[in-house]
């Protein structure tokens, strides 16, 4: 800088150094974290986690059924050659959207979706909570056992679950082409997850804070729902989470219990464009992109509960 | 947060309630699987049925592709499900076997009906000589040509292969032809022309028939010798090759015509002829309209399907719905007489023969495309493998038999298995009776942490107890699809399953010379599986917990990464795993492309165990890390910062820091994160299913693929119980262990109190 | 604002035990006054807690009897016995505000809001809270914490107060005003306040009586200065007093006793076995010079020194020899110098060295003042 610059305009110049000076910090702290070794893993596994659902997007903005690369890339450079593999679109076209939104009741599947993946979070989160609070704070006969059982039900394997479940929730409690027994069933999967996850952060909150409560004469329901409940948010939040999504992409079931177009869920709405003859696969990636979105709000709005509430408490009295 | 959902709770409780019993009994219920164009034809001709029979309105119930015949096979034997159902006619020998699953209606057709189809049709809706069903119309398969690159259709078949080799220019992805030729579908073609197809005259097995053989060599040689096809095959790669003007002809059906591109000009011709023999002879699939035996309304169901089928019926779903309609009298229309595409399916009829019903046709399609898949690539001899496969075929078939024998043999429960149930039954009660005082007392004791857990319980009980005891007591059946609704007793087997599952050590196959290992074997598939998770396990934790320590302090753009890296678990699995397929193609996928870019050669991902291991093993992991991911961050985040300043102090090195402060501290963090993603990877079905799907022959099945294909693809439903019920033991020693070791039940303070 | 019912706390050979191991407490018999201050005091483990937690109702009675006045409450949820607690990590409710914590046991008992207002202000103002009251606890300090705990606690008026190592938590300065502040508040209302503590300051000060466990095992109840002075055994002299009384092993030679250090004549000892211990407390040893002729001498080679300002600690001997004499600080002394000190020969204590067990002197007792306190 010359010194007649600074002369020029001296005011200004002492106005705005510390200012750019500490722009320069900012600037300065971020180009060392780029040029890190964990920003360039970071950024690699981006990429990595980026680019197959580029294709997804792609695919669905181009109107089209398919996606091709190009193929014939001998001649072409080498940067010419990398960027032949981003898949893009020709064209971007809304086309694909459309014709999901208007072939089907899209829309209507969609809202069955939410109150299905809804009924069942709430279920689901009744359920484990209180199952989870005994397993973390009970000493009681069977209780290693039960937890066992729990991991059990994983073990399974689902497709093998299908008749059964089929009788029991149609044949037996009649609950066939209801959102209920949908509900259940999906509540029911996540249970052990769920219970599972929020047991391991029920152990990390401190004991005296409910033994403090018992003394001042609230009852463990009182407890459990004034104290717990609220300390645990996180592991709600996360597990809550978890209980909607199974419900959201599960088809196989909610094909087979509903006998009723209007009342399916969005994700058997999808396999419609899959099938051994042809398969509409820009409709398919539409529609996925449109089933995604949902979740994605739901990490986004969740994000701060996500970490902690899959592991510890790490509440402080 | 309970007041508000206890209210939410009642609206749905209340929601299921209102939906369940809005059934009108007069109705018709009809499903299908149709949708776009086809279903607008079929929904606007159900209009007009029901202005003219008010009486019996129609309902009807569009059902996706995929859980199409779950559905039907779950509800159907349980005298639930539709009046009639659209599906095609090749499934009919195994549901006539099962019972109450289709019911023979010919006894209940208004004159003169049967005269609307031709008689293969009408054949193929038949088995043992009943009648079970009305063609609605008909699948083929034609040659379908690029009238750019290709002005007249071959007449034959060697024709057809002398233009594709002038056609086809691999180093620029172009081909003369395409199908799915690894499909025994298309590849139905070439096995009827040659001779009779996978059966002899008396409809006994015969794949290893000199024709079959032949069909198989001719094959090989248009894959191998003449190059002219391009490799791993499907029907959207098909479609786009044509599209892009890169496959000059392809053989496929109707369905293809709406996809085509409308600056592509192609016509459609009937397959050609071998040279001095029938011409190609494409199988048929004929949609058949099926009446349910449980329908209390049998007789206006079948008018419907009358009406369904009547020529004017037929016109509009060929001219709506594009429909190549059984109702051959359709085609008189002058509006599809006058189109050439049409009407060349049409005199494809003439040639084609219609899938046989027999219910080893069932068995046949997952076997003979594993055998297609290695003939193509060289990995097999035809001959050789044909007759393996029909000696394995034929024992998989003579089991299914047997059970049905069986059953009509055996009515009564076995004496002893009568007396052991009471027995056991008894025992049970007693142990319970002796140990009321303690039970009762334990209740007492410990009531508020019983009723917490009961509903969780009940739920447990109910959903997956339940079915899992079902699944136990089958696995102790010979249940199969041919006596499944015969009752338990007669089923029952002992421990049979088991036996042959553990006893099996047909480890290798084939002569000492080129002995090759048995993929099907138990304990291959135990060892793959194992491989699987574990690998799977110990990568997606170590990079997981790489991107976590990466994202554990602040840095620039934290905030996003986490959001971008957390992305895979958002997005539905079954969606991403076909993307990965995709990626993975060997001729098509951005991977080998990549590769070449870089200067490597291609590598055939799906031909070898490793390679096809490792595209199974990277979706996996992309798809597991952001929940590991996400519980290490957790744990880290947990760790007093002082212990690592107090370390530092001490001189310790970050290797040192990480060691033994932080691997330690996530210990309890990670253990129950490791079991839950052992016990799901094990279990997980979707990717290997659907990314390299066991291949090469089932090489990369793990457990739960195998008993999906034992349980789906042989329909042998008690041995694929047998095999869950291993698997679960398997897992359950696994957990037992894990958590002995690991001690994942205690929680710190508790223990001590 | 107390006394309506009687609240005394009655052990009657009470036991605890966990499942399958040794008991924790083996048989309990302790008795705690109406509006006393009894301090549980021992070192870690000797189930000091347990036996608070077992009046709080948070631990069950495997056998014996636990009355609260003239209640049996072994069967009685903590929420009816009427006692509040004060934890050594707050256990605040973090979610709720300072005022929301406090008010807790008073909404859970359905009392009318205005009441609650104006019970937690009241305590509020009492414990200088008043402009902490809409703040969480994540936002306040450690003293703050245990005040709010203290406050959550005082609210209810329970019959019972019971502390649970409280002030642990906290630095030494704010240790110190809590301790009075503690103090202050059991004077004014005279709540029966039970209060446990591995810290034998806070147990001299604070307690109206102070009960000694060691191994679930009742050492000795007393006023502090009965404690101090006329311990039990070598555990209570070993644990009351800083630093404790020296303990050192002696020959019993019949009219004296005897050992490496030092030779005291005296009568009375054919009574007791061979092997004695003797104890004298630091500050009953003073310079020869200073004493008496008739006292007993000892000299020892002074190890260490640690002054204090006003008066410094002597570390002397070596082996199982050694003692600590809490001197004036007005000398030089460098560590390997010979030292030579005496006591007043009734301020020795004996114990049995196999029992540890206070062997008392027909002569009369040099307690100075034992029965001025007990009422």
């Amino acid at each position: 800088m010359s010194n007649s610059q600074v002369q020029g305009r001296p005011v200004a110049a002492e106005l705005d150094l510390p200012y750019r000076e500490r722009a320069q910090g900012v600037l300065r702290g971020a180009l060392r974290d780029v040029l890190s070794w964990r920003f360039a893993l970071l950024v690699f596994a981006s990429l990595v986690v980026i680019y197959p659902l580029l294709w997804v997007v792609s695919l669905a903005f181009s109107g089209q059924q398919s996606l091709q690369l190009a193929q014939d890339t001998r001649d072409m450079g080498f940067w010419a050659q990398m960027a032949a593999l981003v898949p893009l679109p020709e064209q971007w076209s809304l086309q694909n959207f459309r014709a999901v939104l208007t072939e089907q009741p899209f829309i209507r599947w969609l809202l069955n979706s939410l109150v299905v993946a809804g009924g069942t979070t709430v279920i689901g989160l009744v359920l484990s909570c209180t199952a989870a609070y005994a397993f973390s704070r009970f000493r009681f006969p069977g209780r290693n056992r039960g937890l066992m059982l729990f991991l059990v039900s994983q073990m399974f394997p689902a497709v093998l679950m299908l008749i059964p479940l089929y009788v029991i929730v149609v044949q037996w409690l009649g609950l066939g082409n209801s959102w209920l027994g949908l509900i259940l069933v999906y509540a029911i999967t996540a249970l052990p997850f769920c219970v599972w996850m929020l047991k391991g952060y029920f152990d990390t909150l401190p004991y005296e804070i409910e033994e403090s409560a018992l003394l001042e004469g609230a009852s463990r329901m009182t407890i459990f729902y004034r104290i717990i409940l609220p300390l645990a948010r996180p592991a709600i939040a996360v597990t809550g989470l978890f209980s909607f999504m199974t419900a959201w992409n599960e088809f196989i079931l909610a094909s087979i219990f509903m006998d009723d177009e209007s009342l399916y869920t969005v994700p058997v709405g999808l396999r419609f464009f899959v099938s051994d003859y042809s398969s509409e696969w820009g409709y398919f990636a539409a529609g996925s992109i449109m089933v995604s979105v949902p979740v994605i709000l739901l990490f986004l709005a969740l994000q701060r509960f996500l970490v902690s509430g899959l592991s510890s408490g790490a509440v402080k009295g | 947060m309970v007041r508000l959902l206890a209210p939410l709770l009642g609206l749905l409780l209340g929601l299921g309630a209102l939906q369940v019993g809005a059934q009108d009994s007069r109705e018709l219920l009809l499903w299908h699987g149709y949708r776009g164009a086809e279903r607008q034809a079929l929904d606007a001709l159900l209009e007009e049925f029901n202005r003219a029979h008010p009486e019996t309105p129609v309902r009807a119930l569009a059902v996706p592709f995929g859980s199409f015949p779950d559905k039907l096979s779950a509800a159907l034997p349980r005298g639930q499900g539709p009046d009639l159902f659209i599906y095609a006619h090749d499934r009919i020998g195994g549901w006539s076997e099962t019972g109450h699953m289709i019911a023979p209606m010919e006894a209940l057709l208004p004159e003169g009906v049967l005269e609307r189809f031709p008689p293969s049709l009408l054949d193929a809706m038949s088995y043992k000589g009943r009648l079970y069903g009305l063609p609605l119309n008909f699948k083929s398969t034609a040659l379908i040509y690029n009238r750019a690159l290709v002005s007249a259709p071959p007449a034959t078949v060697a024709e057809m292969i002398d233009r594709a080799q002038q056609l086809t220019s691999r180093e620029r992805g172009r081909f003369g032809l395409a199908y799915s030729y690894t499909e025994p579908f298309f590849h139905g073609a070439l096995m009827n022309a040659l001779g009779r197809g996978p059966f002899d005259n008396s409809g006994e097995l015969a794949l290893d028939s000199e024709a079959n053989i032949r069909s198989l060599e001719l094959l090989e040689s248009w894959a191998r010798h003449d190059r002219v096809l391009p490799e791993e095959p499907n029907s959207t790669l098909v479609t786009n090759l044509f599209n892009q003007g890169r496959a000059a002809m392809v053989i496929s059906g109707p369905w293809l015509l709406g996809e085509i591109d409308p600056s592509i000009d192609f016509g459609v011709a009937p397959l050609p002829r071998l040279v001095g023999e029938r011409p190609l002879s494409p199988w048929i699939a004929v949609e058949g309209l099926f009446l349910s035996p449980w329908s209390k309304q049998q007789q206006a169901a079948v008018s419907l399907m009358a009406f369904l089928t009547s020529t004017a019926s037929a016109e509009r779903l060929a001219l709506e719905g594009g429909h190549l309609p059984a109702n051959l009298a359709a085609f008189d229309n002058p509006q599809l007489a006058s189109d050439p595409v049409t009407m060349a399916f049409r005199r494809q009829l003439d040639t084609a023969v219609p899938i046989p019903n027999h219910p080893a046709m069932t068995l046949l399609w997952k076997p003979l495309e594993t055998v297609l898949k290695k003939v193509v690539k060289g990995a097999a001899q035809p001959a050789d493998e044909l007759q393996r496969l029909q000696e394995q075929l034929s024992k998989d078939l003579a089991a299914l038999e047997n059970t049905q024998r069986r059953v009509a043999q055996s009515e009564e429960l076995p004496l002893w298995l009568s007396l052991a149930l009471l027995l056991a039954v008894l025992v049970a009660v007693m142990a319970l009776w002796r140990q009321r005082e303690t039970i009762a007392g334990s209740w007492r004791q410990h009531r508020t942490a019983y009723l917490y857990i009961l509903p969780a319980a009940l739920g447990m009980l109910l959903l997956v107890f339940f079915p899992l005891l079902y699944g136990f007591l089958l696995s102790f059946t010979d249940t199969t699809l041919l006596n499944e609704s015969a009752p338990l007793a007669s089923r029952w087997l002992g421990i049979d399953n088991y036996l042959s599952i553990l006893g099996d050590w047909n480890l290798f196959y084939g002569e000492s010379g080129q002995r090759s290992i048995n993929y099907d074997n138990f304990y291959w598939t135990l060892f793959m599986t194992v491989c699987w998770t574990a690998s799977n396990v110990v990568i997606s934790v170590g990079l997981a917990l790489l991107l976590a320590l990466a994202l554990n302090k602040p840095i620039f753009g934290r905030t996003w990464f986490r959001l971008i890296l957390i992305l895979p678990w958002a997005i539905p699995n079954y969606i991403t795993a076909l993307v990965w397929k995709g990626m993975f193609h060997p001729q098509f996928g951005v991977i080998n492309q990549g590769l070449q870019v870089f200067g490597f050669a291609p590598v055939a991902w799906f031909d070898s165990v490793g390679t096809s291991f490792f595209t199974g093993l990277v979706t996996n992991v992309w798809l597991s890390i952001p929940f590991m991911m996400v519980v290490i961050l957790g744990g880290l985040q947990a760790i007093p910062r002082e212990l690592y300043e107090a370390a530092r102090v001490e001189g310790a090195s970050r290797w040192y820091q990480f060691r033994a402060i932080t691997l330690p501290l996530l210990r309890p963090v990670l253990v129950p994160a490791v079991i839950l993603s052992v016990v799901w990877t094990f279990n997980m079905f979707n990717v290997i299913y659907l990314v390299s799907d066991g291949a090469p022959a089932g090489a990369n099945d793990i457990l739960i693929t195998k008993a999906f294909r034992i349980g789906f693809e042989k329909y042998q439903y008690a041995y694929a119980a047998a095999y869950s019920i291993v698997v679960l033991a398997l897992l359950f020693m696994y957990a037992v262990w894990q958590t002995r070791v690991s001690g994942a039940f205690e929680t710190g303070r508790g223990a001590a109190r | 604002m107390t006394g309506i019912a009687v609240a005394s706390i009655d052990f009657k050979g009470v036991v605890k035990r966990y499942a399958d191991s040794a008991p924790t407490l083996p048989g309990l018999d302790l008795h705690i006054r109406d509006g006393e201050f009894m301090v549980l005091v021992g070192p870690s483990g000797c189930g000091k807690s347990t036996t608070l937690r077992m009046i709080a109702g948070l631990e069950s009675v495997t056998a014996g009897e636990l009355l609260i006045g003239d209640r049996k409450v072994n069967d009685v949820p903590p929420k009816d016995r009427d006692v509040a607690m004060v934890f050594q990590n707050y256990a605040l409710y973090p979610h709720m505000t300072v005022f929301e914590n406090m008010a807790f046991g008073l909404r859970v008992r359905k009392q009318p809001e205005s009441q609650i207002r104006t019970s937690v202000e009241a305590a509020a103002e009492t414990l200088g809270l008043a402009d902490l009251l809409e703040r969480k606890p994540g936002q306040l300090s450690g003293g703050q914490c245990q005040r709010v705990a203290l406050g959550r606690a005082m609210v209810r008026d329970p019959q019972v107060f019971l502390f649970d190592e409280p002030l642990s938590n906290l630095d030494a300065e704010l240790r110190v005003q809590m301790r009075a502040s503690i103090g202050r508040l059991h004077r004014e209302f005279g709540t029966t306040s039970v209060y446990v503590t591995h810290d034998q300051i806070e147990a001299m000060t604070l307690g109206s009586r102070i009960a000694i466990l060691n191994g679930g095992e009742l050492m000795q109840v007393g006023t502090p200065m009965e404690l101090y002075g006329d311990p039990d055994n070598v555990f209570v002299a070993g644990f009351m007093g800083s630093p404790p009384m020296n303990i050192l092993p002696v020959r019993n030679l019949g009219h004296a006793l005897e050992n490496r250090l030092m030779h005291v004549p005296r009568e009375g000892l054919d009574r007791f076995g061979a092997e004695l211990l003797v104890g004298v407390r630091p500050e009953a040893l003073c310079p020869a010079a200073e004493a008496p002729a008739h006292w007993p001498r000892l000299s020892a080679p002074v190890e260490m020194v640690e002054t204090l300002g006003a008066e410094m600690l002597v570390h002397l001997g070596q082996d199982d020899e050694r003692l600590v004499a809490r001197l004036p600080g007005l000398r030089a002394l460098t560590p390997g110098e010979s030292l030579t000190l005496a006591f007043d020969p009734a301020a020795l204590y004996l114990f049995d060295a196999r029992s540890r067990q206070r062997l008392r002197e027909v002569r009369a007792a040099v307690v100075p003042q034992p029965e001025l306190i007990t009422p």
